[in-house]
């Protein structure tokens, strides 16, 4: 999958808001990328894109996503319906509230083969009776109602309802924000579990370290544009832009007495965003050309970073 | 089901003090406000003093209050509603009341049906075209619906389809000589179970013009509630579960529609004693012979004790029909019972 | 004069929260425009009367003619002329039950939902009572007893709609109660009325503008049902709902315009209150989110 120059832009009641501004990014067949940010940094909107859900009063105004060979957002309704849930599969962040309170979780799975397979209720209950085999839970959990079940066991039947019909691509937003962390634990083997059969994870999340510990790549973004880009272990060992040094450097270390540095200040408004480089207000290394115009998107071997820093390095845009 | 069983017991305790709340307000409005409330209710026309006292004999008023109350609600709890004052005096009300009381509900219980499908159909498809020119409009036609006054959609509807399309009869519950045999009072009921074809037509006629006046009004409140209800749900995460799962549309709406309609339910039981209320007035628009027209004519007599029976059997009435929707709001909502 | 100028603080501030209320839009400009119509009419009955509305005339069941706009009824009495001096009657009963309701209920609520406890607990289970028993039904009680009378009528709206404001006002006294404004203020050692004035009061009416338009809609409405039970006034009085009454025999048989107008500016007052009520309760929920 590829995306290409996303714009996705709010209208809210103080103007317009471009929560997403030209984000470039590709991902292969079976890698795992993380794109880690700050609240408000465009993340969620990002993901929910990929499958057209961004909510009103949000609308995809530019750019292109390409999957399996199609610009998604130009499919019409009922193609898109056919790739939802089948081809591309998403996690939601809060599982309290992800599943139909009136219906039986039972009943939820097995509609999803219903639906894209075309089974009858009895084969398509089977089947669900596997998908909650695969992610270990138990099987009365298919004749629960949601409210009987505890979040974490929720979110994993979220994650068995995404993975029954073996997606190519998995987006999880947050899948473990709300739950506690032995289970978090859990819930990303689960994810690597798949990623090893083949599936590409698009993992949302603002934890540093959770991105570091288990993606291929990471994506950072800040207020909507892209920040840097590579792979993990030269991303964490070498950053390159600011921003990343700084969500490094406000990560507490187990192992050391490193000393924890909190990024200063807030999060821009994103109805009145920061002339040039957005991060510029809060750099330690801010210069004036940084305040005054957009930084380029540079790639540097395999790194993309979108700083005015390395343009003096001579990288190519 | 243990626990619903006990829920349900529960709601119904919950009930009683309401119930008798309401009784004592009401035998308070009519026993202890001032002035000598026979007086009062046959107005001031010149009585002979031993009629006056034999009247009040009647309506049990020689005891001390308390005596009263208690004796009252005693006899009301074994169906014994007293009798008749004035003409024509000494009937047992009861009498009138189980004759009148069907009558009602059958009415009460079309319109109801008419206000549901007309309110859910209008509050769901305004809910899914949100913000255009549909959802406006019905918006207006919900506002104009619960401020109609009742006797005047009520007559402009005989005058079209009674008077003018002569489709539809414009009054009485049924053609004379026609009631069938009487098992529950409900002539609808009573015909299907007799097998009495004509007299099933003949009521199910004289049903349809009432029940669409009462529907209709009782609907706008129904069509608001339901669309916003909707709307929330519309944008709630398990419906952006739904779609992101592939499911279709349609399904979707439903599914939304279920949840929004949950919420609807509790309201109803309010919207059961607005529909009482309307009753009055649509069974005197169409002269039906039910226990709003009982009350009307009643009050014309002065008939102060027929008056006071029939109030206060609405107050049990509205007690139970709150029970029966907590009832049914458990057995729709899955949290309650498991 | 402590009186005097708590009334025009209070004052100042009802009206500055007042504006912020007021929203435009073309319900609210309907709806007000309809209310303002009808006050209109019946402040100004005697000059825009065409006829003296109790007057009997052999012009009887004249269908609406250039002569008499809106024909003439059974005993040959204008029916515009009674429609106009008829917005009179359901006025004053209207007002004055809904001023009646709220100098109950209002005061009630905000004490209920401040002391809390078991006053509030008991007061709370009779208003409800009150609130879920079918308003009208609950009206002809009290009117039957009393007597039929326009006073009487608007006794009975008033004892209907006091738990409507009560519970509004307990609502919003509960939530504001925990606010920090009133907790700072207890903590400076305020006493309770004063709290009560000066704090929750004049955050109640925004609240209490809608629940008013929109009671008072149904209050019309019960209003009417009242009178049309022949509960209200008493002929000759022209009175709406009474009129309609009287002219409902006479609608099948094609002398439809002795009920309908009648019917017609009920709908229509109580739509207009209803349209204000919507509007601004609009307004409200969006300012808050």
């Amino acid at each position: 999958m590829s995306v290409e120059s996303l714009e996705i832009t709010y209208m809210a009641l103080g103007g317009r808001i471009k929560a997403v501004d030209g984000i470039s990014f590709s991902l292969e067949q079976g890698e795992w990328m993380t794109v880690v940010g700050e609240s408000g940094s465009g993340k969620s909107t990002l993901a929910y894109a990929i499958m057209r859900l961004v909510p009103p009063p949000g609308k995809i105004t530019g750019g292109k996503i390409v999957f399996d060979g199609m610009n998604l957002l130009e499919l019409d309704k009922e193609k898109l319906r056919k790739i939802r849930g089948k081809e591309i599969a998403m996690v939601f962040q809060d599982p309290m509230t992800s599943l139909d309170p009136l219906r039986r979780v039972g009943d939820q799975a097995a509609e999803l083969f219903v639906e894209h397979e075309g089974l009858d209720m009895e084969e398509a209950k089977k089947r669900a009776e596997e998908a909650m085999k695969s992610v270990r839970l138990p099987q009365h959990v298919l004749n629960s109602y949601p409210h009987q079940l505890s979040g974490g066991q929720r979110q994993r039947v979220m994650i068995a309802m995404a993975m029954s019909l073996r997606p190519k691509l998995l987006i999880a937003d947050e899948p473990t924000t709300a739950l506690d962390v032995l289970v978090q634990e859990g819930i990303m083997e689960l994810l690597n579990s798949m990623k090893e059969e083949g599936t590409s994870i698009l993992l949302i999340t603002h934890d540093l370290s959770l991105a570091a510990n288990w993606s291929d790549r990471i994506m950072v973004m800040y207020a909507g544009r892209l920040a840097e880009l590579g792979n993990t272990e030269d991303l964490v060992e070498r950053p390159l832009h600011p921003y990343t040094k700084g969500l490094l450097d406000s990560v507490p270390d187990l192992w050391s007495d490193k000393e924890v540095k909190p990024i200063e200040g807030n999060p821009p408004d994103m109805r009145y965003p920061p002339p040039g480089c957005r991060f510029h207000p809060r750099c330690p290394m801010a210069m004036e050309i940084c305040s005054k115009k957009e930084p380029p998107i540079l790639s540097i071997d395999k790194r993309v970073v979108s700083c005015w820093l390395m343009a003096k390095e001579g990288g190519k845009a | 089901m243990g626990s619903l069983a006990r829920y349900l017991v529960i709601r119904a305790l919950a009930i009683i003090p309401t119930i008798l709340i309401l009784y004592t307000l009401v035998f308070i409005i009519l026993r202890i406000l001032p002035g000598d409330p026979i007086l009062a209710v046959l107005g001031t026309k010149n009585i002979p003093p031993d009629q006056l006292e034999n009247l009040r004999r009647m309506a049990g008023l020689d005891k001390p209050l308390y005596i009263q109350y208690f004796s009252y609600l005693f006899n009301f709890l074994r169906g014994d509603f007293g009798v008749t004052i004035t003409f024509p005096s000494g009937v047992p009300i009861s009498t009138y009341i189980a004759q009148r009381f069907p009558a009602t509900l059958e009415l009460a219980i079309c319109g109801f049906i008419v206000s549901i499908v007309i309110g859910l159909g209008t509050g769901a498809l305004a809910a899914v075209k949100k913000g255009t020119k549909i959802d406006g409009a019905l918006k207006l036609y919900s506002i104009l619906a619960y401020v109609t006054f009742i006797p005047l959609l009520g007559m402009v509807l005989q005058y079209i389809f009674g008077v003018y399309l002569k489709w539809l009869p414009i009054a009485q519950r049924i053609d004379p000589g026609l009631a069938p045999r009487s098992i529950t009072g409900l002539y609808v009921l009573d015909s299907l179970l007799t097998a009495n074809w004509a007299a099933l037509r003949s009521s199910v006629l004289h049903l349809i013009l009432p029940s669409i006046t009462l529907g209709i009004v009782l609907s706008g409140a129904y069509t608001r509630l339901l669309r916003n209800n909707m709307v929330e749900v519309l944008s709630s995460d398990f419906i952006r579960s739904y779609y992101s799962r592939g499911i279709r549309e349609r399904k979707i709406n439903w599914y939304a529609l279920k949840n929004a309609f949950l919420p609807v339910v509790t309201y109803m039981g309010l919207q059961f004693a607005i529909l009482l209320g309307g009753m009055v007035l649509t069974e005197s628009t169409f002269s039906w012979p039910g226990m709003g027209t009982f009350i009307v004519e009643r009050l014309d007599y002065r008939d102060y004790t027929s008056i006071q029976a029939a109030i206060i059997f609405f107050a049990f009435i509205v007690g139970l029909i709150s029970l029966i929707v907590d009832a049914v709001y458990a057995l729709l909502d899955p949290r309650i019972r498991y | 004069m402590k009186g005097l100028e708590l009334g025009s603080s209070l004052f100042g501030k009802l009206l500055k929260r007042t504006r912020t209320a007021i929203p435009t839009g073309a319900m609210f400009n309907v709806g007000i425009t309809i209310i303002l119509a009808v006050v209109l009419m019946a402040v100004f009955a005697p000059l825009i009367s065409p006829y003296d509305p109790t007057r009997a005339t052999p012009d009887i069941l004249k269908p609406p003619s250039s002569s008499h706009l809106m024909g003439t009824n059974q005993i040959g009495q204008d029916i515009l002329s009674r429609v106009i001096y008829g917005s009179r009657i359901i006025l004053m009963v209207v007002l004055s039950a809904t001023i009646i309701s709220m100098a109950v209920g209002i005061p009630l609520g905000i004490y209920s939902g401040f002391i809390g406890g078991r006053a509030d607990r008991t007061l709370s289970m009779v208003m409800d009572s009150i609130y879920a028993f079918p308003s009208l039904i609950l009206a002809i009680a009290i009117a039957s007893v009393l007597g039929p009378s326009p006073l009487n009528t608007a006794i009975s709206l008033a004892v209907v709609y006091i738990p409507t404001y009560y519970r509004m006002t307990r609502g919003q006294t509960l939530s504001l109660r925990e606010q920090l404004f009133v907790e700072a203020a207890r903590s400076m050692g305020a006493g309770k009325l004063y709290i009560m004035r000066k704090h929750i009061l004049p955050n109640l009416l925004p609240t209490v503008l809608v629940v008013f338009t929109l009671s008072a809609a149904d209050a019309i409405i019960t209003e009417a049902g009242l009178s049309y039970l022949g509960l209200s006034v008493t002929p000759p009085t022209p009175d709406w709902g009474y009129d309609l009454r009287a002219g409902q025999g006479y609608f099948t048989t094609g002398y439809w315009w002795i009920s309908f107008f009648p019917g017609l500016m009920i709908t229509l007052l109580a739509l207009g209150f209803a349209l204000v009520g919507e509007a601004m309760g609009e307004k409200i929920s969006i300012a808050s989110k």
